[in-house]
């Protein structure tokens, strides 16, 4: 454990959303550091520490958050890399996106997400919303103990 | 011999011996022996004297004339007065012979021996022709069958048979002495027909005719007629013979024969089929006039030929003969009885389809088969059509099936990316509106503030509508499932999703008893929330609200109607109300998307249902739904939407 700081993986390619995003955290009781990847290539890179984050720090973020439609690697697809991976599948992942479709619900939940969340409309909900899930899986939630990553 | 002089007697004996003459005598000279000798030898002539002392010789000839006329009687004696030969010429004697004169006694016996055997020659002859006649006369008058009659030269009838009588409807009472003019009918046909008959049979002795006739009663019959001249020995004609048969039941089954056979001709005459009769070896024994257009042979030139020669394309002909062999001998075949298609050829050589059936004809001696041959061009052609076409159908089908299902596919992609991309600058513009009106909610002006509500607010509107948009596409797509849904607990659980909208307000609800329909349940619950919802919104100035839900059925489906006493809405737009975004008030009256409704209308029709409206401008409206009242099959009603 070389850090006692827990830290965010917010995986958004719309900066506005990014920007809301961190907005609505922020305003939490204990905001968290957020690292954000522009689409789901750099998320990739970020987890398993390669080209522009190959001298980030080793460890997890507590959650990661995913937006579903992004350009290179959309979000399910990351999903299914973390949790096809046995290094990282215990990291919890929660879906996060404007999609209402059932299709897509199903299909994350089939490939391990640990929660799917519709960002709301208005931003207070949003607001409201990303502060339960921020509450929760930062504060709330235990990880199992960190494995070490080369 | 009557002689009482054996010497005479001796006398005579040797005379006759001597002119060669063979036979017994007996010299009698009593009346007893005269008449036992009569009575026991029945001689063949007698010799008798005249004058015997005991019995005389003309009571001998009235004696023996009386009992046997047919024995020559011949006077031997010494005198012959005339007057007495007269008198025994008168009695019956054959001749007399002077005993002066024997020499004349040979030749006289001899001739009266020959005029007896003559006389007894003809008796008897006479007799049986007497005989003959009485019993052909016995027999004509007998027959039945025939009609028998004479006619003498004037036309008079003069005898009748039974037969006559049977046949031509008159007793013989009634026939015979009338002319045979006034037994028939007296038109000119008759009369003329006997005039020829009468001079036919004068002139050549016979005449035939056969021909239908009425009889008496008015039935008619047909008759044979011959009628035969009759002549005597000298060639005279004396009178006419008529022989008329009755052969109506021969002529009936004649004429049913005759007609039964052509209908049967004209069955095969007049057949489309060709119809050709074949014996055993295949050799052509009919050949009809639809075989003659068909294969461009004429039935002369197919008769007494082998069928398989001329209509049978060479390489098929080893298998039609073997086929043939196999049925002769074993008696089994895997054409005979059936219909089955073959390749013929025509008189030109060129071939075609045909379907081929071939029967054996019932047991008659020989047998022989008939072969019914339709040809099959244009029903091979249409059916060649119909695969080609199915084909063509299929693969069309197929094809659309598959620009469909892209279609449906681009339509999915098309919603997934609205309901992201279309959403998202929604949510930041609400996002920033917000985080503006909270931090610079200081330094703005009032106006300002109102500005960023109306931003928020437009917002969203904007949202709901995607929402609804992304909604109603999905109730176009998504697949029913068809369930028995019970309406009574939809209505129930509609309202309770409208608990908020009711809070607060006085709303009279009625409930009448709802049927159970099959349906998708989710979509059928959207219809009534929708219904009801719309219902609530337009009645809101009311004071109670009334909103009735009832339900009738006819004989195929039920309506259901939600009825409100809102502000209604003008009958003339009535048909816009179903339309997606089409709304009949402007927003600042009442909110909404204009989507409810068009959500409604394509649920019910994708029941099979149909919906309408009836409504006045402030006087409610009511909504009506029809749902089919049993389903059969399991596939989406949905027409074209």
């Amino acid at each position: 454990m070389t850090r006692e700081l827990k830290w965010i993986l917010l995986a958004e390619d719309d900066p506005n959303d990014a920007h809301l995003t961190k907005r609505a955290l922020v305003d939490s009781k204990a905001p968290p550091e957020i690292v954000v990847a522009r689409d789901g290539a750099e998320a990739l890179d970020v987890l398993y520490h390669r080209g522009a984050f190959a001298k980030s720090e080793s460890t997890r973020p507590c959650v990661v958050l995913l937006d579903l439609k992004m350009p290179k690697v959309n979000g399910l697809e990351v999903l299914r890399a973390i949790k096809g991976d046995p290094k990282l599948r215990t990291i919890p992942v929660v879906m996060l996106t404007s999609s209402r479709q059932e299709r897509d619900l199903m299909e994350s939940y089939d490939l391990g997400a640990n929660a799917y969340v519709v960002k709301p409309v208005s931003f207070a909900d949003f607001r409201e919303a990303l502060r339960e899930v921020g509450s929760f899986w930062v504060v709330i939630n235990e990880l199992p103990p960190q494995t070490m990553v080369m | 011999m009557l002689e009482d002089q054996p010497e005479d007697a001796a006398l005579i004996n040797d005379e006759l011996r001597r002119a060669g003459l063979r036979f017994d005598f007996k010299r009698v000279d009593t009346r007893e022996a005269f008449i036992r000798e009569l009575n026991e030898n029945h001689p063949d002539i007698i010799l008798s004297d005249h004058g015997l002392p005991a019995f005389d010789g003309l009571t001998a000839l009235s004696v023996a004339k009386r009992r046997f006329p047919e024995i020559p009687f011949v006077f031997v004696t010494g005198a012959m007065g005339e007057e007495f030969a007269i008198k025994i010429f008168e009695n019956g004697a054959t001749d007399y012979v002077l005993k002066h004169h024997i020499d004349e006694l040979a030749p006289a016996v001899r001739r009266a021996l020959r005029r007896a055997e003559t006389e007894r020659l003809q008796s008897e002859t006479q007799a049986h022709l007497r005989r003959n006649e009485e019993s052909y006369r016995q027999l004509v008058e007998s027959v039945t069958d025939y009609a028998l009659y004479m006619l003498d030269l004037s036309g008079r009838i003069t005898t009748w048979n039974v037969g006559a009588e049977l046949v031509e409807g008159f007793t013989a009472q009634e026939a015979i002495g009338k002319h045979i003019g006034e037994l028939f009918p007296k038109d000119a046909a008759t009369s003329e027909r006997f005039e020829r008959m009468f001079r036919i049979a004068t002139e050549q002795g016979r005449y035939e005719d056969e021909g239908w006739r009425v009889r008496r009663d008015g039935q008619r019959f047909w008759i044979n007629v011959v009628v035969t001249a009759v002549r005597d020995h000298a060639g005279q004609l004396k009178g006419f013979a008529k022989i008329a048969r009755d052969l109506t039941e021969r002529r009936q089954y004649v004429e049913a024969l005759r007609r039964s056979e052509l209908r049967t001709r004209s069955v095969i005459e007049t057949a489309l089929d060709a119809v050709v009769l074949m014996d055993g070896d295949g050799v052509v024994h009919e050949w009809n006039p639809a075989a003659e257009k068909m294969f461009g042979f004429k039935r002369t030139e197919m008769v007494g030929k082998k069928m398989a020669e001329m209509i049978i394309p060479p390489y098929l002909r080893a298998a039609h003969y073997t086929g043939m062999a196999r049925y002769l001998a074993e008696g089994h075949s895997v054409i005979l009885g059936q219909r089955y298609e073959t390749i013929a050829q025509r008189a030109d050589g060129t071939e075609f389809p045909v379907e081929l059936a071939v029967m054996e004809m019932p047991p008659d001696g020989v047998r022989m088969f008939t072969g019914y041959i339709s040809d099959i061009t244009e029903r091979k052609r249409g059916e060649e059509n119909m695969k080609r076409f199915n084909q063509e159908l299929e693969e069309s089908v197929t094809k659309r099936t598959e620009q469909l299902e892209a279609a449906n596919k681009e339509l999915e992609a098309f919603s997934y990316s609205v309901s992201h991309d279309l959403r998202a600058p929604l949510r930041h513009i609400n996002g920033f509106v917000e985080i503006l009106q909270t931090s610079a909610k200081e330094a703005l002006s009032d106006e300002d503030r109102e500005l960023l509500d109306t931003i928020a607010d437009s917002a969203r509107h904007m949202g709901k509508l995607i929402d609804d948009l992304l909604n109603f596409s999905r109730m176009g797509r998504t697949e029913l499932r068809f369930l028995p849904v019970k309406l009574d607990s939809i209505v129930q659980e509609a309202l309770k999703e409208m608990r908020s909208e009711m809070q607060h307000r006085e709303v009279d609800l009625k409930l009448g008893a709802l049927p159970e329909v099959e349906g998708d349940p989710a979509m059928l619950r959207q219809v009534f929330i929708n219904l009801i919802s719309n219902a609530l919104k337009y009645s809101r100035d009311r004071h109670p609200a009334r909103i009735e839900i009832s339900s009738e059925e006819t004989a195929t489906e039920y309506v259901i109607t939600v009825r409100d006493n809102g502000v209604g809405f003008d009958p003339a737009y009535a048909h816009k109300l179903f339309g997606v975004f089409q709304r009949l008030h402007s927003p600042q009256q009442f909110e909404g998307t204009g989507i409810g409704l068009a959500i409604v209308r394509r649920v019910i029709a994708r029941h099979g249902g149909r919906v309408w409206a009836e409504g006045q401008v402030d006087q409610g409206a009511a909504f009506f739904i029809s749902l089919l009242r049993k389903r059969n099959g399991n596939g989406d009603r949905e027409g074209s939407l």
